[in-house]
């Protein structure tokens, strides 16, 4: 019971310490469009809180499961940015623990020591838990010749098995007739609770081995005599930064960059257009120039000088033409 | 034992040592935990609580001598805050401490009850009369929309030549105006099921009587005859109002009304079949004229309830 | 040997003679919280900051939302799709109020798992629920607005819910549908409601809430010997409101991941025949739903049971649990019917909120 409270308080800690440095890491990936997280996104949030342990088994869990959280490199490479990050929320954790409840003076590398021990164990344990909860449909191929037990146990592990024997416990007589909301209602019930004890009993089990894990380091330390007071009194102090002025500034600077970087990203208008909603595409009427338009019309009115003046001269032409031709034709009359 | 005043006197076993300067309160419990003692030149010393033997007025007996008072620590001023500087609610409710209280004179004019009393009723029932005033037109105004009056038009929606067969639900979608409030007049999309009735089915949808339709006095508007063979529903569901279809069933081998929200099913004289409708279909007024002209009038009625209640 | 007094002092020195400035400044932050700031103390602060962050983008909303039945759908695709990152505030406003509702049941657990409930805060835990329900009414008369078919359908089916009360609930309905059916008057009603009307309500009673729970102070830990509370006391300001401040932070950057990468589309304008859409309520009322479509709830009266008398009768519980649970042991490990009641109501409300999820694939 004391190495599972042990491992359960460390890692709840050490847990939510990472977490809030992880997500800006992740914030920072999904806006630059290296890291695209669609349905599975509550999973893969799950597994990056619980980095420590899952960080060095995710490869295999994800062959073994034939599982698709991510596109690209972008989950890849947030969980080995992970990695220091876990190793300082052990540190800072980790001492704090060691002093508060097993008041013991905690030795330097503290961070690096707990986390080889817990990454390590969660290599094994990790890609474990995935198997016995969801099986190994990446085997499925082969098994499918196997008796439907054999082949339910492998493919779909603890929670294939509860749903197959739910799903059998509903076809009997009375149940089978149940409406359908109340089915469903039962159906998951059922088969969640126990799948949830199974995960429960393997969480406690993993829990119980870090807590002992951790407590062999911490038999390895000298114990503290301090009083309680001050045991508090120093790991309350260890949070504060040695140079404040330094934290402050780059902690600001960082922030400020990345709120310049959300401004660049972010998407003026919806990212997501209603497909039958249509801007008016209104074309700006054409600028004003005043000086064009002034020649313009300079030029209009040339033009149309021009073009009087040669209808003058026509019409004078035709009558001198034509006047002639009638003082002949009226004189070849007289003669 | 009373509380230690300040500015009490403070008597070891052999002699007097000085005065209370300040009284120490432990924050979790709120009561005294220490007294200091000052005087003489001496730094002030912090004593806790079980060194005091007695009070009596303002004169606190110590248990010890006064050489011993030397091991009590000097008051560190600086890891205290005063009560003022700090947030703890109801601290000082239990204290006595200090010696005597400070009074402020009430204004003479105040000294009266009687006067205090007769203004403050006052106050409520002019307060009270506004708030009665507001409240009759304020309700009326807040109602108005809730109990309008029903339309009883008959709408031309179509025509019988658009049904077929015996017993089948054909749509007849059609648009109806209304005029909301302040809102210009809009037409809503509407639609019924009209099904020409064989006898049996005829049978069932009167049982034996004409159905009559009411406005909201009561007053009968139109009554269907039970040999018109043609049925029209209200296109709602009874159960929440979704609009509901005409299907065939190939488990059932035959056509019924379905609603695809809850999954209410109704045979084609509109009895509930299935599912979590509270009544059967509601039929709606209906003339059809020599040439076929099928009109209606435009009801609704509430959702959800056994009892046919109109609300359009 | 001071240097002559900074401007900004000088100013403060000014403010601090007439109001007594110095003293309230410590009176607000001074207070102890015995056994330490606790990430578990949180919780009520970014209830504030949400509530806060939903009037600014809500009152943002309103320079270009019109509550009218022939301009609400364009003028909220108007904010999507026109106004320069109206689509961003629009949609922060949406989920904002998804984290309301996550962060006031987590507020409401953590109170009841740490029994601060008992004397002498019954008060403070009275005005808490009324706040849960002023937050409620905030998501069930916001769903409204946009008024496209998910909003007007919703609102429909929970409104004749609400009928189904005895005696006063065809007035209810009626008088929150401004009419016997759906249309414009139901929008205005609903906006004033929740521009107005809950906005009032909520600032008035957190108020409240804030001044019942200063006057009892924080009821800190639920196990320690003194001298362990006493060692980890430490004030509100800095170390909590330290807390308050990075847990507001984290709570906003969800909403704005969450604001950025789903934003809000609205399905079609809404029209009086729900056609091939199924009506659903809000994620947070998917439970009740759910639990309405059992068949021990099936019919008038079973529908009044589920949807009014049930819920109505645990909130009373509710409200009556100061009362009843007189004990002065707060510590969730010794009071094993609260703790299993707790566990029981979560899963209940779990269990039926994903049922009705699964459900969907049945409807057709």
């Amino acid at each position: 019971m004391a190495s599972f409270r042990t491992g359960l308080s460390l890692l709840w800690d050490a847990c939510w310490t990472g977490i809030p440095i992880k997500l800006a890491l992740a914030l920072v990936l999904m806006m630059m469009g290296s890291l695209q997280l669609e349905a599975k996104a509550g999973l893969a949030l799950l597994l990056l809180f619980a980095s420590p342990v899952t960080v060095l088994g995710l490869p295999f869990a994800q062959a073994a499961l034939d599982l698709h959280l991510s596109e690209g490199v972008g989950l890849g490479l947030l969980f080995l940015l992970a990695i220091p990050i876990d190793i300082w929320a052990l540190g800072v954790t980790g001492k704090t623990f060691f002093l508060e409840k097993l008041r013991v003076e905690p030795t330097d590398g503290l961070g690096a020591a707990l986390w080889g021990r817990i990454a390590g164990f969660g290599l094994v344990f990790f890609p474990l838990l995935c198997i016995v909860l969801a099986g190994m449909p990446v085997l499925k191929g082969s098994v499918d010749s196997a008796p439907e037990i054999v082949a339910t146990v492998v493919t779909g592990g603890a929670v294939g098995i509860a749903k197959a024997v739910t799903q059998a416990v509903l076809e009997f007589g009375p149940l089978k007739a149940l409406p359908v909301a109340e089915r469903i209602s039962v159906e998951f019930t059922l088969w969640g609770s126990a799948a949830a004890s199974v995960l429960l009993a393997l969480l406690v089990i993993g829990c119980s081995v870090v807590g002992w894990m951790v407590q062999r380091v911490a038999d390895g330390n000298r114990p503290t005599g301090a009083a309680y007071s001050e045991l508090i009194t120093r790991w309350d102090l260890m949070r504060v930064p040695a140079d404040q002025p330094l934290m402050l500034i780059a902690f600001s600077a960082a922030g400020a960059m990345l709120v310049f970087l959300l401004w660049a990203t972010i998407p003026v208008t919806t990212p997501h257009p209603h497909e039958s909603y249509k801007k008016d595409e209104q074309k700006a009427p054409p600028p004003f120039k005043p000086a064009d338009a002034l020649q313009k019309a300079d030029r209009i009115l040339t033009q149309a000088e021009a073009s009087v003046q040669a209808l003058e001269e026509q019409a004078k032409n035709n009558k001198k033409t034509r006047a002639p031709e009638k003082k002949l034709a009226a004189g070849k009359s007289k003669a | 034992m009373q509380q230690p005043k300040l500015k009490s006197k403070v008597r070891c076993s052999d002699r007097e040592v000085g005065e209370v300067t300040h009284v120490i309160v432990d924050p979790l419990t709120h009561e005294l935990s220490h007294i200091v003692v000052g005087g003489n030149g001496a730094p002030p010393r912090q004593i806790p609580m079980a060194e005091v033997q007695s009070v009596a007025g303002d004169l606190v007996q110590l248990r010890s001598a006064a050489s011993a008072l030397m091991q009590f620590p000097a008051l560190k001023r600086d890891d205290y805050v005063t009560t003022h500087e700090v947030e703890i609610a109801h601290l000082e409710d239990h204290l006595h401490v200090q010696p005597g209280e400070v009074l402020v004179p009430l204004p003479p004019l105040e000294r009266s009850v009687p006067r205090r009393m007769f203004f403050a009723n006052f106050t409520h029932a002019i307060g009270g009369l506004i708030g009665l005033l507001m409240a009759f037109p304020v309700l009326r105004y807040l109602m108005k929309p809730m109990y309008a009056p029903f339309d009883n038009g008959w709408l031309k929606i179509g025509n019988v030549s658009k049904i077929k067969a015996d017993d089948v639900g054909i749509q007849f979608k059609y648009k109806k105006k209304v005029k909301e409030a302040f809102m210009p007049e809009a037409e809503i999309d509407k639609n019924v099921w009209i099904l020409k009735a064989s006898s049996s089915v005829l049978e069932d949808v009167y049982q034996g009587k004409d159905i009559e339709f009411r406005d909201s006095s009561g007053r009968v508007v139109w009554t269907n005859k039970k040999n018109v063979p043609y049925v029209v529903f209200s296109g709602k569901c009874p159960h929440l109002g979704c609009g509901y279809k005409w299907r065939k069933v190939p488990k059932l081998g035959k056509e019924i009304f379905l609603c695809p929200c809850h999954l209410s099913i109704y045979d084609p004289a509109g009895k509930v079949l299935d599912g979590p409708a509270p009544r059967a279909l509601d039929t709606l007024p209906i003339r059809v004229d020599a040439g076929g002209n099928i009109e209606i009038i435009d009801m609704e009625f509430k959702a959800g309830t056994k009892a046919q209640i109109r609300i359009v | 040997m001071s240097a002559e007094p900074k401007l900004l002092e000088k100013v403060i020195a000014f403010v601090d003679e007439r109001v007594g400035l110095k003293t309230l400044q410590a009176k607000m932050l001074n207070e102890p919280v015995p056994g330490g700031s606790r990430w578990a103390y949180v919780m009520g602060s970014c209830l504030l900051f949400i509530f806060i962050m939903q009037a600014l983008t809500g009152m943002l909303l309103m320079f270009y939302y019109v509550p009218s039945a022939d301009h609400a759908y364009a003028s909220t695709q108007f904010i999507i799709h026109e106004v320069d990152y109206g689509w961003f505030i629009l949609s922060y406003h949406f989920w904002g109020s998804s984290a309301m509702v996550v962060m006031v049941f987590a507020h409401m657990s953590q109170v009841f798992l740490w029994g601060a409930y008992k004397k002498p805060r019954e008060m403070i835990w009275l005005v808490g629920l009324a706040l849960f329900g002023i937050v409620m009414g905030f998501g069930f008369t916001g769903y409204l607005l946009p008024w496209d078919q998910r909003a007007y359908w919703a609102t429909t089916v929970g409104v004749e819910i609400m009928d189904k009360t005895p005696l006063v609930g065809d007035f209810m309905a009626r008088f929150l549908k401004g009419g016997a059916t759906p249309g414009q008057m139901t929008l205005t009603r609903f906006f004033v409601i929740h521009v107005m009307i809950l906005p009032a309500a909520l600032m008035g009673l957190a108020g409240l809430h804030l001044f019942l729970f200063r006057s009892a102070g924080p009821a800190g830990p639920f196990r320690g010997t003194p001298e362990e509370i006493n060692a980890k006391t430490d004030y509100f300001f800095p170390r909590q409101i330290w807390k308050d401040m990075v847990a507001m932070a984290a709570v906003f950057l969800t909403i704005c991941a969450l604001a950025r990468w789903e934003p809000v589309v609205l399905l079609e304008e809404a029209t009086p025949d729900p056609g091939d859409y199924h009506p659903e309520p809000e994620w947070y009322f998917l439970f009740l739903f759910q639990l309405l479509r059992l068949k021990v709830f099936a019919g008038e009266f079973g529908q009044f049971l589920g949807a009014i008398a049930l819920p109505g009768a645990f909130m009373a519980l509710l409200a009556a649990l100061p009362f009843i649970d007189r004990s002065p042991e707060r510590n969730i490990f010794k009071r094993p019917l609260a703790l299993i009641g707790w566990i029981v109501v979560m899963a209940s409300i779990l269990i039926f909120t994903v049922s009705a999820i699964i459900n969907r694939e049945f409807l057709d």
